[in-house]
C-alpha cells in the first residue's frame, strides 16, 4: 500500500452562482474526510485539473453543477465501473457527459477529460459523477437559495457513500500489494 | 471536360470558432478560394462606447478566452497613452511575465493536442494521447504551467481580473509566485525537449514568399512594446498603423481582413496585399532577441530567421515557449512585491493606441475617450483578421499539390493548413466548412 488516496471526491467550480456547488460541497466534507484514510477531496477549477490527481486512484468521484430540468439541487449518480459492466460502462458514461460538453478547441469538458486520463492510462476503475441540477450561473453571484438548502444533504449522502465500508474495502482490496 | 465536383467539409476542426471554407475550380484551376467565415459579428467595438474606461480591460479579456491577456494588455497600454500615464519599470516587467503565461498555455496546447496531430493522420489530440501518452502529458503540464502562471498574477487562469489601467489591481506577494520556480525549471527543460520532438515532424515542402509583420523591440522579444516592422522594410511607430494597413469588409467574412496599403508619403496607396503575422514572422523579425536556450534550441535543430514554411509554426511556438519559460524564470527569482502596483490618473480627454503580440500574432487597438474618462471610441484588430486573407493566398497555392488526392484528403490538408495558423475565429469574430465546386473547363 502507499500513502496515496485510493479515492478522490473532485468538486469542479466556479465562483459563478450555481456552479459554486462542487467547491462547496468539497468544503463541507474535506476536514470529515481528513480523517478517513485513503480517502482524499479536492476542489478543480477545470476538469483537466483532475489528471493530476489520478495517480494509484481507484475510484473518482465528481461532483459538478449541470443544466437541467429536474428541481434545483437534485442530484443525477451517473457510474462507470470497469469491474461491475451492472454499474454502466465507461464508454457509456462518456457518451452521456459529451452531451454535456461545451467550450471551444482550447478547453477540456469532463467528458473529454476522463476520455484523455483513459488513453494516458490514467483512468480510474470506478468513476461517479454527481451532476446536480442549477439554474444560475451568474458571475460573482452567491449560490441560490434552492441549492444552498440542499447542500448539507448532497454532502452527507456522498460522505455516506465515500465511507461506506464496502465501497472502502473494494476500493482497499484493489490497491496492488 | 474535367467532370464537376464539390467537396465540403462542414466544420473545420481543432481551431477556435467557426467558419468555412469554399473553393471554385474549373478543372485543376483554382479560380477562387473564400475563407468564409459566417460567425455573427461580436460588436466588441461598440458597447465599448460610452462604458468608464476602467471597463475596458475585463471586457477586452472577455474577446477571447485562450489570449485575454494580449486583448486586455493592448487596451490598458492604449488607454495609458491617452492618459498620459507612464508605468514604472516594476509594472512593465511583471506585465511581461504575464505575457509569458499567456504564451505558455496557448502554446503548448496549440503544439501538442492541436497541431501535432496533424503530422501523425490521427483526429484528435486525445487520439494522439494513446501513441504519445509522455508527450501529451508533457504538452499538458506546460499548458497548466502557463494557467497556473496567469492564475497567481492575473487572479484567475481565464479572464484575468487582476490588470488595471496604470498597473495591477494587486501585487501578488512573493512566495505566491516564487513557488512557481520549481515547476518552470522543469518546464524550461521540457519546453527545449518538446521542440527538439516537434523538429522532427515530417514537414510538407511548401516555403512562401511572405511579407512578414511583428512588434520589433532593440532590446527584447516582443511582446508589449516596440515599432512594427516587415521583412520587406516596413519600420513605423504603432501610431502609423492605420495608415500602413487598412480592414476591409469582404462579403463572404464577418470579420474584417486587414491589407498593407503601401501608403506613400503624399497620401497615395498601392496595391493592397496580404501579409503574414504570428511566431515565424516575430522570429523572423527578433531571432537574436530570443532567450539564450531558445537562440540555441533553434541552431540545434536546424530553425532560423529565414523560415516561411508555415508547417513550421510549430517549432516557432515551442521556441518561443522555452523563451516565455526562460524569461519568467528570471522574473520569478528576482520578484519583489512593488509599490504603487497601479499608478494613479486623473481622467482627461485623449487618445491613443497600441500594438502587442498575441500568440497568435500582432494585435492593434485604439481608444478615444471624452474628459469624464467615457470611452467615445474603439478600434480593435485581432491577429486571425490580418492573417485571414494570407491564409487563402497560401490555400492557393497548396491546393494544386493536393488536388490528385480524394475529396476529404484534400479537406483534412486545407484543414491542416490552416490550423497551422492557430487561428482564433472566436476572436476575428469566429471559423470552418469547406466546399469545392468543380466546374468543366
Amino acid at each position: 500500500m502507499t500513502d496515496r488516496p485510493h479515492t478522490l471526491l473532485a468538486g469542479i467550480g466556479s465562483p459563478n452562482g450555481d456552479d459554486q456547488i462542487g467547491w462547496r460541497v468539497v468544503e463541507l466534507l474535506q476536514s470529515r474526510l481528513a480523517d478517513v484514510p485513503g480517502i482524499a477531496a479536492r476542489k478543480a477549477a477545470v476538469p483537466l485539473d483532475l489528471l493530476d490527481w489520478l495517480e494509484e486512484v481507484r475510484t473518482l468521484h465528481v461532483v459538478d453543477a449541470c443544466l437541467a430540468e429536474d428541481a434545483p439541487g437534485s442530484v443525477t449518480t451517473l457510474t462507470a465501473d470497469a469491474t461491475d459492466s451492472d454499474r454502466g460502462t465507461m464508454d457509456q458514461l462518456l457518451s452521456r457527459l459529451e452531451h454535456l460538453d461545451s467550450g471551444g478547441s482550447h478547453d477540456f469538458g469532463l467528458a473529454r477529460v476522463l476520455e484523455l486520463a483513459g488513453r494516458l492510462d490514467r483512468l480510474p476503475e470506478r468513476v461517479v459523477v454527481h451532476a446536480v441540477a442549477a439554474r444560475q450561473f451568474a458571475p460573482a453571484a452567491p449560490l441560490s437559495d434552492d441549492l444552498a438548502c440542499r447542500m448539507a444533504d448532497i454532502a452527507e449522502s456522498l460522505y455516506q457513500e465515500l465511507t461506506d465500508a464496502r465501497s472502502l474495502a473494494r476500493a482497499v482490496a484493489a490497491e496492488p500489494g | 471536360m474535367s467532370e464537376s465536383r464539390t467537396i465540403k467539409v462542414e466544420a473545420l476542426t481543432r481551431v477556435e470558432g467557426e467558419g468555412g471554407l469554399h473553393v471554385t475550380l474549373d478543372g485543376d484551376v483554382i479560380r477562387d478560394v473564400k475563407l468564409s467565415i459566417y460567425e455573427p459579428p461580436r460588436f466588441f467595438e461598440a458597447f465599448l462606447q460610452g462604458r468608464p474606461l476602467t471597463d475596458v480591460p475585463d471586457i477586452t479579456a472577455r474577446i477571447c478566452g485562450i489570449c485575454p491577456v494580449a486583448y486586455q494588455m493592448s487596451s490598458v497600454h492604449a488607454l495609458e497613452q491617452a492618459l498620459g500615464i507612464r508605468i514604472t519599470p516594476e509594472i512593465r516587467r511583471m506585465r511581461r511575465l504575464l505575457y509569458c503565461g499567456e504564451w505558455i498555455e496557448s502554446h503548448a496546447l496549440h503544439m501538442h493536442l492541436l497541431h501535432a496531430p496533424d503530422f501523425f493522420g490521427v483526429h484528435s489530440g486525445i487520439e494522439l494521447a494513446s501513441r504519445f501518452p509522455d508527450e501529451v502529458s508533457r504538452g499538458l503540464r506546460l499548458k497548466k504551467h502557463g494557467n497556473e502562471l496567469l492564475e497567481a498574477l492575473g487572479g484567475r487562469a481565464i479572464h484575468p481580473i487582476n490588470v488595471a489601467v496604470g498597473g495591477f489591481y494587486r501585487a501578488p506577494r512573493r512566495e505566491e509566485l516564487q513557488r512557481l520556480i520549481p515547476d518552470f525549471e522543469w518546464g524550461l527543460d521540457a519546453a527545449i525537449t518538446a521542440t527538439r520532438w516537434v523538429a522532427t515532424l515530417d514537414f510538407p515542402d511548401f516555403t512562401r514568399d511572405y511579407e512578414m509583420v511583428a512588434l520589433s523591440h532593440p532590446d527584447e522579444y516582443p511582446m508589449n512594446e516596440g515599432q512594427i516592422a516587415s521583412t520587406a522594410g516596413l519600420q513605423i511607430d504603432v501610431a502609423d498603423f492605420e495608415r500602413e494597413i487598412e480592414e476591409q469588409h469582404v462579403a463572404h467574412s464577418t470579420a474584417l481582413q486587414a491589407f498593407r496599403t503601401h501608403t506613400t508619403d503624399d497620401g497615395n496607396t498601392g496595391d493592397a496585399t496580404c501579409y503574414h503575422v504570428g511566431p515565424l514572422a516575430r522570429i523572423a523579425l527578433n531571432f537574436d532577441r530570443l532567450s539564450e536556450s531558445a537562440r540555441r534550441t533553434a541552431d540545434e535543430v536546424g530553425f532560423d530567421a529565414s523560415v516561411r514554411n508555415p508547417f513550421q509554426a510549430i517549432i516557432a511556438r515551442g521556441l518561443e515557449v522555452i523563451h516565455a519559460y526562460e524569461e519568467a524564470l528570471d522574473i520569478l527569482r528576482d520578484y519583489r512585491p512593488f509599490r504603487p502596483a497601479r499608478i494613479e490618473y486623473t481622467d482627461q480627454a485623449g487618445e491613443g493606441c497600441a500594438a502587442t503580440e498575441a500568440p497568435r500574432g500582432l494585435i492593434y487597438h485604439r481608444y478615444a475617450v471624452a474628459d469624464d474618462g467615457t470611452v467615445t471610441a474603439a478600434t480593435i484588430v485581432p491577429p486571425t483578421s490580418q492573417n485571414q486573407r494570407q491564409i487563402e493566398e497560401d490555400l492557393r497555392d497548396w491546393l494544386p499539390r493536393i488536388l490528385d488526392n480524394d475529396e476529404d484528403r484534400i479537406a483534412d490538408d486545407c484543414e491542416r493548413l490552416i490550423r497551422s495558423y492557430d487561428p482564433c475565429i472566436s476572436c476575428s469574430t469566429h471559423f470552418l466548412k469547406l466546399t469545392i465546386d468543380r466546374r468543366p473547363q
